[in-house]
C-alpha cells in the first residue's frame, strides 16, 4: 500500500540506516521539525503548513507527492545489499591504526589496546569455548536489526578494553545476555552490571570502597568492554545514526560495573534471590540508567517520609533498585524490620504511590504504559479507573530491587532508576 | 609494514528488499488512513493533518486512527483493516 512516513529532522539519518536495513532503501520520507513532544496544536499545525526543514519543499506537497508519485526507475531496480564485515583492519603505523578505529567508531574516545591476532589469543586463553562459537545477537533498540556475535568478537572487544583474559567468562555471560549497553534511546540512558558470587574474588573484583569507581581493574576493564562490545556487535552506536541520546550519559563509560559486597549484606546475595546457589558466578544486567537520589542512613522518627520523597524523584516509568552500602542494609533490618529483603521491596513497592491524574499526565506513562493499559495489561489497566486523587503504585512489584555494595566508610545510599534485565551464568562462559 | 588487527564489529543479518507499493494518479475520492504511531504528542499532530485535508483537500477521505499499544507494536488488526478498506497510509510521527 502507499504509505508516507513522518519523521522529524533530527532523525533522518536514523530511519535512513533504519529503512534501508528493513531492506526499504528507498522509502518515502517526510520531515517535520523537532520536536512534536510538548508542542500546542496551533504549532504543529504550522509544521504541517510549513516546508519540510530537509528538504526545503512543503510538507502536504510532500506528502500527496509521496502517495502519489509514479516509482521511479531507481525505486523499481533491485537492490543489492553489501554487508560483509571484513576479518582485519590495517594501517601503515599503531598510531594510525588506532586512529582509524577512533574515527569508525569502535571505541569510545580513550584509548585502546589494538586487538592483534596475538592478543586475541590470549584472551581466549580465558575461556574453553570455541572461537567460532555463537554467543548471540544485539541491537541498539527493539525496532532495530540485531547483529550477530561469536566467542572471538568478544574477545576482541575485551583486548581493545583492556581487560585480561580471565576476566573473559564475564565479558561473554554479559554478551550473553543480549542486552546492550548502548541503547539508542533519546532517554540516554546507560547499563549497570552486577557481579556476584566467587568469581568475585577470583578476578579481584571490588564491592567494598570506591566499586562503583575508577579503583578496580576488573571493575573498570569489565564494563568498559561491555559497552565497546554493545556498540560495535550490535552494528554501531553513532551519534545521529545508531544513537540517538540527547546529552548522553557519562556512566556509559563503564556501565556502572560493580561486585556485590554480599560478606557484609544482612541478606541473601542478588543472584540467590534471582534462582542460582549461592557458589554460582554471575552477573545481573540493568538498563534504563538515568535517575539517582541519595540520602544518608535512615532517621529514626521520618525515614519513611525520606524514602518516600526519593521514590516521587524517580520517573514513574523506570522503576528502583536501592544501592546500599552494608551500614545503610543493616539499618533497614535494624529500624525498619526488614530481615526478610522480600518485605522491603514490598515495602518500596507499596510508598512508591502518586496520584493517579498525575500519574498518568507524565509523557513517559503516556507512551509506554497507557497504551498497554488500554490492551488490558495489568496492573496498569486495573488503575485506569482510578480517580485522580487516587493513589496508584508508580512501579510493578517485581520491577524493585535491592543491591548491597561499599566499603562501609558510612551509610550513605542511593536508588538508582533502572530495569532489571536478567541474570546471566558466569560459570558457563568458563 | 602495515600494522593489523582484528575487526571489533559484529555479523550484520542478510537484507532482503521489500519493493514499494505502485503508486495512485490521484487520491480523490480515495480513503487515506492518517495513523498515529503513538510517540510523544502524535495524536496531536495527526489530527491536525486531518484538519489539513478537511480544509484544502475535502475530495480525500483522510481519517485519523490510533494505533494500539506502544509505538514500537505492530497493531495487526489495524493494518489489516486499513489495507482492507484504505487506499493509502500516512505514519506519523516518528523519531
Amino acid at each position: 500500500m502507499p504509505t508516507a512516513s513522518l519523521q522529524t529532522e533530527v532523525f533522518r539519518e536514523a530511519v535512513r540506516q533504519t529503512a534501508w536495513a528493513e531492506g526499504m532503501p528507498n522509502e518515502r520520507f517526510v520531515y517535520v521539525p523537532q520536536p512534536v513532544m510538548g508542542q500546542t496544536a496551533e504549532r504543529l499545525r504550522q509544521y504541517i503548513d510549513g516546508d519540510d526543514p530537509v528538504s526545503g519543499r512543503p510538507v502536504m506537497q510532500e506528502v500527496i507527492e509521496a502517495l502519489t508519485q509514479p516509482l521511479t526507475e531507481q525505486e523499481r531496480a533491485a537492490v543489492r545489499f553489501d554487508r560483509s564485515t571484513p576479518q582485519y583492519a590495517e594501517a601503515e603505523s599503531e598510531e594510525a591504526l588506532a586512529r582509524l578505529y577512533m574515527d569508525n567508531h569502535w571505541t569510545d574516545y580513550l584509548p585502546i589496546v589494538l586487538p592483534t591476532e596475538e592478543r586475541v589469543q590470549a584472551m581466549l586463553a580465558g575461556t574453553s569455548h570455541r572461537p567460532e562459537e555463537v554467543v548471540g545477537r544485539m541491537r541498539p533498540t527493539s525496532t532495530r536489526e540485531a547483529w550477530q556475535y561469536d566467542v572471538e568478537k568478544v574477545a576482541i572487544n575485551a583486548v581493545m578494553a583492556g581487560a585480561r583474559p580471565e576476566y573473559l567468562p564475564v565479558i561473554l555471560a554479559l554478551a550473553a545476555s543480549q542486552h546492550s549497553a548502548r541503547g539508542s534511546t533519546t532517554s540516554s540512558a546507560a547499563s549497570m552490571a552486577v557481579v556476584n558470587g566467587p568469581i568475585r574474588h577470583a578476578i579481584g573484583m571490588n564491592w567494598g570502597i570506591g566499586a562503583l569507581g575508577p579503583y578496580n581493574h576488573a571493575n573498570a576493564t569489565i564494563g568498559r568492554a561491555y559497552g565497546l562490545l554493545s556498540q560495535n556487535l550490535q552494528g554501531g552506536s553513532v551519534p545521529g545514526e545508531t544513537y540517538l541520546g540527547s546529552m548522553g550519559n557519562n556512566y556509559a563509560y563503564n556501565s556502572l560495573t560493580y561486585a556485590e559486597n554480599e560478606e557484609a549484606s544482612p541478606w541473601a546475595p542478588f543472584h540467590v534471590r534471582h534462582g542460582y546457589r549461592p557458589y554460582d558466578s554471575t552477573v545481573s544486567v540493568f538498563g534504563g540508567c538515568r535517575a539517582t537520589a541519595y540520602l544518608l542512613g535512615l532517621r529514626e522518627r521520618h525515614w519513611r517520609e525520606h524514602v518516600q520523597n526519593l521514590l516521587r524523584g524517580l520517573s514513574p516509568h523506570t522503576p528502583p533498585a536501592l544501592i546500599m552500602d552494608p551500614i545503610t542494609a543493616r539499618l533497614f533490618v535494624e529500624r525498619g524490620g526488614f530481615a526478610d529483603p522480600e518485605a522491603l521491596e514490598d515495602w518500596i513497592w507499596q510508598h512508591a504511590t502518586l496520584p493517579a491524574g498525575q500519574y498518568w499526565d507524565d509523557q513517559l506513562i503516556q507512551n509506554y504504559i497507557y497504551p498497554r493499559a488500554e490492551n488490558g495489561e495489568m496492573p496498569w489497566a486495573a488503575y485506569l479507573h482510578a480517580a485522580p486523587g487516587e493513589l496508584v503504585p508508580m512501579f510493578r512489584r517485581e520491577d524493585v530491587h535491592l543491591i548491597v555494595v561499599g566499603g562501609e566508610t558510612n551509610g550513605y545510599w542511593r536508588i538508582m532508576g533502572c530495569n532489571y534485565g536478567k541474570t546471566v551464568s558466569v560459570d558457563a562462559w568458563r | 609494514m602495515a600494522v593489523r588487527a582484528l575487526n571489533p564489529m559484529g555479523y550484520p543479518p542478510e537484507i532482503t528488499q521489500v519493493h514499494m507499493a505502485e503508486r495512485f494518479d490521484s487520491l480523490s475520492g480515495r480513503r487515506v488512513y492518517l495513523v498515529d504511531a503513538r510517540f510523544d504528542d502524535s495524536d496531536v499532530f495527526m489530527r491536525q493533518m486531518e484538519a489539513w485535508f478537511r480544509e484544502h483537500r475535502p475530495d480525500i477521505d483522510a481519517r485519523y486512527v490510533a494505533k494500539k499499544g506502544i509505538y514500537t507494536q505492530p497493531d495487526a488488526a489495524l493494518f489489516a483493516r486499513i489495507r482492507d478498506e484504505g487506499a493509502a497510509a500516512v505514519v506519523g510521527v516518528g523519531h
